[in-house]
């Protein structure tokens, strides 16, 4: 794991107390466990609010730019699959002393961590994903061009997320058509099947 | 101006009046006509030939035409459409003729029909494949099933290929509901709207 020289300073600023008094060292460990731990959550309120802000007593700049150290490490640590342990262990090397404030860092990172492993296994380049999908049993009667037309159609509505947007798509399909969709799709799962009870 | 209806009757009622050899030929000029349009040569030969105004060959060749799309839109049987030429005084061998045409032109005209009407995409193909992912830039190691597909939907003749992916659990959830649907069509209830609606 390779951490910039800015990020440990950030890091052993953080670990100051005489930089980073203990309620400011305690609020900002509490917001990035807040922020880190409703990433994309719809409902969570990701802007910040005041009220923990106030409680910020030390220098506002030494305080950012511990806050941002912090957050960079989870997340670095998080994509090298760091468990608190092997953190722990980093984390000693570049503070280069061992405060009780490590083991309340690491303590953060693992009530973070899955959260953080969620958001970053989504956070790729990726085709559409499908995640559901409705079905209608149409009987076309007759048509502008046909008088008798009778014969059964199957609305099928695929739901993707693509990057986060819902996209539907939208085909039909005659009973054969379905039979085979239905068949491909039989054959895929029992080789996944297959693959799942060898491994 | 007389309605089509009209022209239609005064046309075939003259095409009755024809020898087997110029029907033939008639059935020859609606070919050139479905499949080239119309030539106004060939209509002005027959004219002469025939000593008929080419306003009546015409009429006739967008007759014969016309007939052939509606028995078509209307799939009208072989027996269905001589009944409705007897009144025009047809003898048995015109009528042979006329409906030995239709049935060779019979599977054009439902392709263009059939691709005149309203379409939707539809399902062709669906390719799969199992992978992997084994690491990415947010998370270096990892290993997340993935099931890329390949559904290919084709809408008047033109086919697209849509790239998509989903989990396992994803896919079984598909197949399930697709299959149940699938077993909906043989249930009482539709099979009773089936009878109600032929």
């Amino acid at each position: 794991m390779n951490i910039s020289t800015e990020i440990e300073l950030g890091l052993k600023r953080l670990c100051n107390p005489a930089l980073i008094n203990d309620k400011c060292f305690q609020t900002l460990l509490q917001k990035a466990e807040k922020i880190l731990g409703t990433l994309l959550d719809d409902t969570s309120e990701q802007t910040f609010d005041n009220d923990s802000t106030v409680c910020i007593t030390s220098k506002q700049d030494i305080a950012k730019e511990a806050y941002a150290s912090l957050i960079t490490l989870f997340i670095i640590a998080n994509r090298h699959c760091l468990d608190g342990k092997s953190l722990n262990q980093n984390l000693q090397t570049i503070v280069l002393a061992n405060t009780d404030r490590l083991s309340e860092i690491i303590k953060t990172y693992e009530s973070v961590r899955p959260r953080l492993l969620e958001v970053s296994k989504i956070t790729t380049t990726s085709l559409a994903n499908v995640v559901d999908v409705e079905c209608r049993l149409d009987y076309c009667v007759q048509s502008s061009v046909f008088d008798d037309v009778s014969e059964f159609l199957y609305k099928v509505r695929l739901k993707t997320i693509d990057n986060g947007t819902i996209k539907f798509i939208d085909f039909v399909c005659n009973i054969q058509e379905l039979q085979e969709l239905v068949f491909k799709l039989k054959d895929a799962v029992r080789h996944l099947e297959k693959i799942a009870s060898a491994s | 101006m007389s309605s089509v209806k009209e022209v239609f009757k005064i046309s075939f009622q003259l095409l009755a009046q024809q020898t087997d050899n110029v029907i033939k030929d008639f059935l020859r000029l609606t070919k050139d006509f479905m499949d080239n349009g119309p030539n106004s040569s060939l209509y002005n030969k027959a004219a002469e030939k025939l000593q008929i105004d080419e306003d009546k060959i015409i009429s006739i060749v967008k007759s014969i035409c016309l007939m052939c799309v509606q028995s078509c839109k209307h799939k009208l049987t072989d027996l269905e459409i001589k009944e409705s030429l007897t009144e025009y005084g047809f003898n048995e061998t015109k009528l042979d003729m006329i409906i030995l045409f239709f049935e060779n032109q019979k599977p054009y005209l439902l392709d263009i029909l059939s691709s005149s009407a309203l379409v939707f995409p539809h399902f062709k193909e669906l390719e799969w494949r199992f992978e992997t992912d084994m690491g990415s830039r947010s998370l270096l190691h990892q290993t997340v099933p993935v099931v890329t597909l390949k559904l290919d939907l084709e809408k008047k003749g033109i086919s697209e290929s849509l790239f998509l992916q989903t989990n396992p659990l994803n896919l079984v959830h598909i197949k399930d509901t697709l299959e149940a649907a699938l077993k909906q069509n043989q249930s009482q209830w539709i099979r009773k709207i089936r009878r109600k609606l032929k």
